[in-house]
């Protein structure tokens, strides 16, 4: 699988708000070629609003999640590791990490167990795969704008000036108190 | 055929059977009524299926091509979406021809609670999700009992 880097005009303008907040993703696959092209494709499209780790196996990720793990993206198909039950102990020690499943295995049973156990999304390893991914943690890093656009109706720029200005207004608000 | 044994035995479950192909419809129908545990009603279109969710169905299944003949009616996804708005605790089981992964996850995207490719095992598959459904009902209220207590 490879990645080409392509930054969305969208995402430029989110950008701001999504700095505000710098969210730690991993990325646990035993397939140091697809982990080494997915973490630059990422870099280069997030920036710094990502803090990349990787791992190649589940146990040693399971290691390091803790409340500041906000994505994770995991191999279904880890070598001696069942899928399902690094995504379930994901969840057991943060519920609010959100798990992006990445596998070959098209078998639907499979996939609604992942949602079941509470994955994000459940992508095919494949052509398509990395502008999944990307549109993926976008939706994540902007739920704020999407959750403002699908309950309230407005377009995504009217949801980044309210942000904005709720933002800009909590700024003005602290400086007076602090003087 | 063996008679699986329902997780209500003293109570009918009502089921919503929504599919617009009247002869996949019937032999769902026939196949459940075989069980005296269940109540079942038959719907047409997702429309039908809306304005009569009032008689409170323990769970639907719901057909994912609902507008293959007529192509103005609503499709599945739409109308599970709308149940969803309803009431978002009702367990829908998408029931598709399809046997796509893409179509199954864009259910599962869509709340619904499993996803059933049509074939002659489906009614085994459907009957076993639903007794997963209320077995994992009967476990939450268990948790809320004994929650409520701590």
């Amino acid at each position: 699988m490879s990645f080409q880097p392509e930054v969305d005009s969208y995402l430029l303008n989110t950008h701001t708000i999504m700095n505000s907040n710098n969210h730690r993703l991993f990325i646990i696959d035993d397939n140091q070629l697809l982990v080494a092209d997915l973490r630059i494709y990422l870099e280069s499209v997030f920036g710094e609003t990502l803090t990349i780790s990787t791992f190649n196996s589940g146990e040693s990720a399971l290691a390091k999640v803790d409340n500041e793990t906000h994505i994770v993206i995991l191999d279904y198909d880890l070598p001696g590791e069942n899928g399902n039950e690094i995504l379930k102990s994901i969840k057991a020690i943060n519920p609010k990490t959100e798990v992006i499943m990445l596998t070959t295995n098209e078998d639907i049973k499979t996939a609604i167990d992942a949602f079941r156990n509470g994955a994000a999304d459940y992508v095919i390893k494949g052509a398509k795969a990395e502008k999944k991914i990307q549109s993926l943690i976008y939706r994540i890093l902007t739920y704020p704008i999407h959750l403002l656009t699908r309950e309230f109706k407005v377009s995504k720029y009217v949801a980044i000036f309210i942000l904005t200005f709720i933002s800009m207004g909590l700024c003005v608000l602290v400086w007076k108190l602090v003087n | 055929m063996k008679k699986i044994q329902s997780i209500r035995p003293n109570q009918s479950i009502k089921l919503f059977l929504v599919d617009d192909d009247p002869l996949f419809l019937k032999s769902l129908e026939i196949e459940f009524l075989q069980y005296s545990n269940f109540v079942v009603e038959t719907y047409a279109t997702g429309e039908l299926c809306l304005e009569n969710l009032d008689h409170n169905p323990d769970v639907i299944i719901l057909d994912y091509h609902l507008d293959s003949i007529d192509k103005k009616a609503m499709n599945g996804i739409a109308t599970l979406d709308e149940i969803k708005k309803i009431n978002l605790n009702i367990p829908v089981v998408m029931l598709s021809s399809q046997d796509k992964i893409d179509v199954a996850i864009e259910c599962m995207h869509h709340q619904a609670t499993d996803y059933v490719v049509k074939s002659e095992t489906s009614f085994i598959r459907l009957q076993k999700i639903i007794n997963s459904v209320f077995q994992f009902k009967k476990m939450e209220k268990e948790l809320n009992w004994y929650m409520d207590r701590v």
